[in-house]
C-alpha cells in the first residue's frame, strides 16, 4: 500500500476575507469556518482563536486535536466520519504541518485536558509546539452541561474534524513543499524479521466515548489488523474517555511516531508487516480473548517481533501485559511502550500488573506529576472548569494541596491535566528512573 | 561547615577483632580509622564524632545499643550520619542499617551507608527519601573508593543539591521512580525501535521498567458462614452522597468507613459511586449493586452468616496502586481484627 502525504508548512495563521494558504500564511474566513464545523447548528456561540507556541496562554477544556488535511481526489479525510466510507491509506493526501485544529468546550469530563503554550507544562507535551486554531463553543443541548465524568462531546469532536477538513481545502490546487512516502511494498525483504505494532485503543466503555475506527465506535471491538497507512490517514480518530494526558488524539494517529520509526527501519532491519489494535474490555475473559486474538493474527502473519503500546493505566495495563505474554509465548520478541504510575511520592508500584516475562519495556515517564503553574495572561476556554468539573488531574479540594485553582489564576494540578503529557504515541522524551 | 557523625564497628573503630565484638557503643570525639579519611575527603563538612560499637553487641542487644547511642548523642548537633562501609560483612551491614534507621527516625537527618550488594543489611535498611546505601565493594580493599562514593553523596546532601537517580549516583534503588526529561530527539518511539532491534539481534538491552515480582498470598480456605463474623469491604467507590472523606475517583490514597448498624438497606440519593473507571449510573440508581446490604441482612437473619460487622469500608480501586492498596488493607484489617471478623466479602467495581 502506498500513501503519499504532501506537506505544507504553516508559519502563521491570520483571519481574513478568504480562507487561503500563501507563502506559509494560512488565512481563515471565520464565518465560513464556523459554518463548516457546525453544519447542523448543534453548537452555539462558536468563536475561533489562534494561539501560538511560546505565548503566555492556557487552553482548556480541550476535546480533541486534529491535523488539517485535504484529499485531492475528493474522498473524505476521515472516511466514515466526515464523509462516506472509503478505504484510507493509499493515494495522496495533503497535510498542513506546524498547526492543529483544537476543539475547546465549556464543561469538562474525564477525557478533557489543558494545554499551556509556555512555561514548565508546555515543555512536557508535543502539542505546545503547534499553532492552534481553536474553536470555543457551547452545546445547544445542555444534557452534558453538568458534572458527569463521562461526556461524549460528539459535536465538539465532529466539529474539530470538519474544521480540519475545511482548513485543509485552503491548499487546493497547490503543490506541496515536500512529500512523505509510505510504501511498504517497495522495500519489503523476505530476509528481515516481520514486525508488528500492537496499538491499544480506547474501547472499554459506552458508545460515543471511545476511539473511532472509520467513524464507528470501537466499543466491543475484537482486535483487528490494520495497515499502518490507514492509521496515518484518518482511519482512527480520538476518544473522549482515556485521560487527556495519556490518550491518543486524532492528531497523534495522523502523525504516529512509532509507525514512522518502524517505517524508517522497514526494509533495513525489519519488515513492518502489520498493525494490530488492542483493546481494554472490562471483563477478564474479553481481555484474554483480545490478547489471544492478537497472538493468533500474529502467528498467521508470521510475525517475529512486535512493539506493544499501552495507552491507558488501570485495568488497561492487564491487556498490555497479557498481550505481551501471549506474543512471547508464540516466540515473538516484544518491546512494550508504556507510562508508569509511581504516584506523587514516587514510591508506588509502577504498573498494576507485573510479570518477569515482560523483559523489554520503554518507559514514557510518570503519569502523575504535581505541577505548580503560574496564571496565564490569556485563557482560551474556561478556567472555571478547574475545581468545578471532574477532570482527572484537578480538584476542588485536596487535603494536601488545597484547591487546584487559586484566586490569582495560578494552579496546582496533576500532569493528568496536560494534553499529550504521556506521549504514548511515541512522542515522549521522558523516562522514569529508579531512585 | 556541616557536622557529620560516623558509625564504625569495633574492628574499623580500632578496638579489636572478633574478641571485642561485644563492645558497647562509645562516642569518640573526632575521627578514627575510616572516619579520618572520610572527614578529609568531605568538602561540605567534617566528622565531629565517631560512634564505635561491636557488631555482636548490636546484633544481640539491638535495642539497648540504639538507646545507648541515643544517650551518647544527647545535646550533639549534627547534619548527617555516615555508617560503614560494611563490605560483605553481614553483621556490620545489619548494624549500619539499624543505626541509619534509628538516626533517621529519631533526628530526621539524612543517612549514608555503604555495603556490597549481597550484604543482608541492604534488606533491613528502610526506604526513605533521604536514606541511601551506596553500592560498595565486597572487601576492605575497596575502602578508599567506597569512602569516596559516600563522600560525594554526603556532600551533595549537605549542600542541598538534587540527588539524581540510583545508577547515576551509585546507590541502591530504594523503590522510588521519578520522571526525567531526556534530550528532545530521544523519543520513546526511537528508543522502542532501538530496543526491538537489539532484542531481535540477540544483543544486550536494558529495559526501562525493571520488574520485581510481588509476593502472592493464597486465598484462605472456605469456612462455615453460620459461624462466621463477616465484613464487607469494597473498591467500588460507593460513598455517602456528600462524599465526606473526599474519596477520589482514581488513584485513591484513603478509604471511608461508614456505620451501617441498624440499617437494612442503602437508599438511592443517600449514596453514590465516585469511581472513575466504570459507568456509575447503575450504582447511583441502586447503591446495593455496589454494597448488597439487603442481601447481607437477610443472610444474617436466616443464620447463614453469623454476624455482620456494622461498618462498611470503601475506596476507589481505579488506578490505586499496590503500595497504597496494601497500606489501606492493613489499616482496615486492624478495625476488623478488633471486632474479631474472620470473613471478608470483597466487592470490586
Amino acid at each position: 500500500m502506498k500513501l503519499e502525504i504532501g506537506n505544507f508548512h504553516v508559519k502563521d495563521i491570520v483571519f481574513g476575507r478568504e480562507t487561503t494558504f500563501k507563502e506559509g500564511i494560512l488565512t481563515v474566513n471565520e464565518k465560513e469556518a464556523i459554518e463548516a464545523l457546525n453544519p447542523e447548528g448543534n453548537l452555539k456561540e462558536v468563536e475561533l482563536q489562534i494561539v501560538h507556541p511560546g505565548e503566555n496562554a492556557r487552553i482548556l477544556p480541550i476535546k480533541d486535536i486534529v491535523e488539517a488535511r485535504m484529499r485531492p481526489d475528493g474522498r473524505a479525510v476521515f472516511p466514515g466520519y466526515t464523509g462516506g466510507m472509503e478505504r484510507s491509506g493509499s493515494g495522496q493526501i495533503y497535510a498542513l504541518k506546524g498547526m492543529a485544529v483544537t476543539a475547546v468546550g465549556e464543561y469538562a469530563g474525564c477525557g478533557d485536558a489543558m494545554l499551556d503554550m509556555d512555561g514548565e507544562a508546555a515543555g512536557l507535551t508535543h502539542f505546545s509546539k503547534l499553532i492552534h486554531l481553536c474553536f470555543t463553543a457551547k452545546n445547544v443541548d445542555p444534557s452534558e452541561d453538568n458534572d458527569a465524568t463521562f461526556k461524549k462531546n460528539l459535536h465538539y469532536r465532529l466539529g474539530a474534524h470538519l474544521l480540519a477538513e475545511y482548513i485543509g481545502r485552503a491548499v487546493t490546487g497547490q503543490m506541496p513543499e515536500e512529500w512523505e512516502v509510505y510504501d511498504d511494498a517497495a522495500t519489503t525483504s523476505s530476509e528481515l524479521p516481520r514486525t508488528a505494532l500492537v496499538l491499544q485503543v480506547s474501547a472499554a466503555m459506552g458508545e460515543g466515548l471511545v476511539t473511532r475506527l472509520y467513524g464507528q465506535d470501537a466499543v466491543q471491538l475484537v482486535p483487528p489488523m490494520l495497515h499502518a497507512n490507514e492509521i496515518l490517514d484518518g482511519a482512527l480518530c480520538g476518544d473522549t474517555l482515556f485521560f487527556g494526558s495519556m490518550k491518543l488524539y486524532t492528531y497523534d494517529y495522523q502523525n504516529l511516531p512509532l509507525i514512522k520509526e518502524l517505517y524508517a527501519e522497514h526494509g533495513k532491519s525489519l519488515n513492518f508487516a502489520a498493525v494490530f489494535l488492542d483493546v481494554n474490555p472490562p471483563v477478564a475473559d474479553l481481555k484474554t480473548r483480545a490478547s489471544e486474538r492478537i497472538a493468533v493474527m500474529a502467528e498467521m502473519m508470521n510475525i517475529d517481533a512486535a512493539i506493544v503500546v499501552n495507552t491507558a493505566n488501570g485495568h488497561s495495563e492487564i491487556d498490555f501485559f497479557t498481550t505481551i505474554i501471549k506474543l512471547e509465548e508464540e516466540g515473538i520478541k516484544c518491546v512494550g511502550h508504556c507510562m508508569e504510575s509511581p504516584g506523587h511520592g514516587g514510591g508506588m508500584q509502577s504498573k498494576i500488573m507485573l510479570d518477569e516475562r515482560v523483559d523489554a519495556v520503554i518507559s514514557t515517564g510518570a503519569d502523575h506529576v504535581i505541577l505548580n503553574l503560574p496564571a496565564k495572561e490569556r485563557i482560551v476556554g474556561h478556567l472555571g472548569t478547574i475545581g468545578r468539573d471532574p477532570y482527572p488531574g484537578a480538584w476542588a479540594y485536596d487535603p494536601e494541596y488545597g484547591p487546584s485553582l487559586h484566586e490569582d489564576g495560578s494552579l496546582v494540578i496533576d500532569s493528568l491535566m496536560i494534553a499529550g503529557h504521556d506521549g504514548n504515541a511515541g512522542w515522549s522524551n521522558k523516562v522514569c528512573m529508579s531512585y | 561547615m556541616k557536622k557529620v557523625i560516623m558509625y564504625l564497628n569495633q574492628f574499623y573503630g580500632g578496638v579489636g577483632g572478633e574478641e571485642k565484638a561485644d563492645y558497647e557503643p562509645e562516642l569518640v570525639e573526632g575521627t578514627v580509622g575510616p572516619s579520618i579519611a572520610l572527614s578529609e575527603m568531605l568538602e561540605e563538612g567534617k566528622v565531629i564524632y565517631t560512634i564505635i560499637c561491636g557488631d555482636g553487641y548490636m546484633a544481640s542487644h539491638t535495642e539497648a545499643a540504639l538507646d545507648k547511642i541515643g544517650e551518647l548523642l544527647e545535646g550533639v548537633e549534627f547534619d548527617l550520619l555516615a555508617a560503614g562501609p560494611a563490605f560483605m560483612s553481614g553483621r556490620y551491614g545489619v548494624s549500619c542499617a539499624e543505626v541509619c534507621n534509628y538516626i533517621h527516625k529519631r533526628y530526621q537527618k539524612p543517612t549514608v551507608t555503604c555495603m556490597y550488594e549481597e550484604n543482608p543489611g541492604r534488606e533491613l535498611c528502610q526506604q526513605d527519601k533521604d536514606m541511601y546505601i551506596v553500592k560498595g565493594h565486597n572487601n576492605g580493599a575497596g575502602m578508599r573508593k567506597d569512602l569516596k562514593q559516600m563522600t560525594n553523596l554526603s556532600d551533595k546532601l549537605m549542600k542541598g543539591e538534587e540527588i539524581l537517580w540510583a545508577e547515576k549516583e551509585g546507590y541502591f534503588p530504594r523503590g522510588f521512580r521519578w520522571q526525567i526529561v531526556l534530550p528532545e530527539e530521544r523519543t520513546s518511539a526511537k528508543r522502542a525501535v532501538d530496543m526491538l532491534k537489539k532484542k531481535i539481534a540477540g544483543e544486550d538491552y536494558h529495559t526501562e521498567l525493571p520488574i520485581s515480582v510481588e509476593e502472592k498470598i493464597p486465598i484462605a480456605p472456605p469456612r462455615d458462614g453460620a459461624k462466621s463474623r463477616v465484613a464487607f469491604v469494597s473498591t467500588g467507590g460507593l460513598v455517602p452522597i456528600d462524599n465526606p472523606d473526599h474519596i477520589p475517583s482514581a488513584s485513591s490514597t484513603r478509604f471511608g468507613r461508614y456505620d451501617l448498624s441498624g440499617q437494612t438497606v442503602l437508599k438511592p440519593g443517600e449514596w453514590k459511586s465516585v469511581h472513575g473507571g466504570y459507568d456509575q449510573s447503575y450504582a447511583n440508581e441502586e447503591p446495593m449493586l455496589a454494597m448488597p446490604l439487603d442481601a447481607l441482612r437477610r443472610l444474617e437473619k436466616e443464620g447463614k452468616i453469623g454476624y455482620l460487622h456494622p461498618w462498611f469500608y470503601t475506596t476507589t480501586g481505579n488506578q490505586t496502586n499496590r503500595v497504597n492498596s496494601v497500606r489501606m488493607a492493613k489499616e482496615i484489617v486492624e478495625y476488623l481484627k478488633a471486632d474479631n471478623v474472620d470473613v471478608v466479602i470483597f466487592g470490586s467495581a
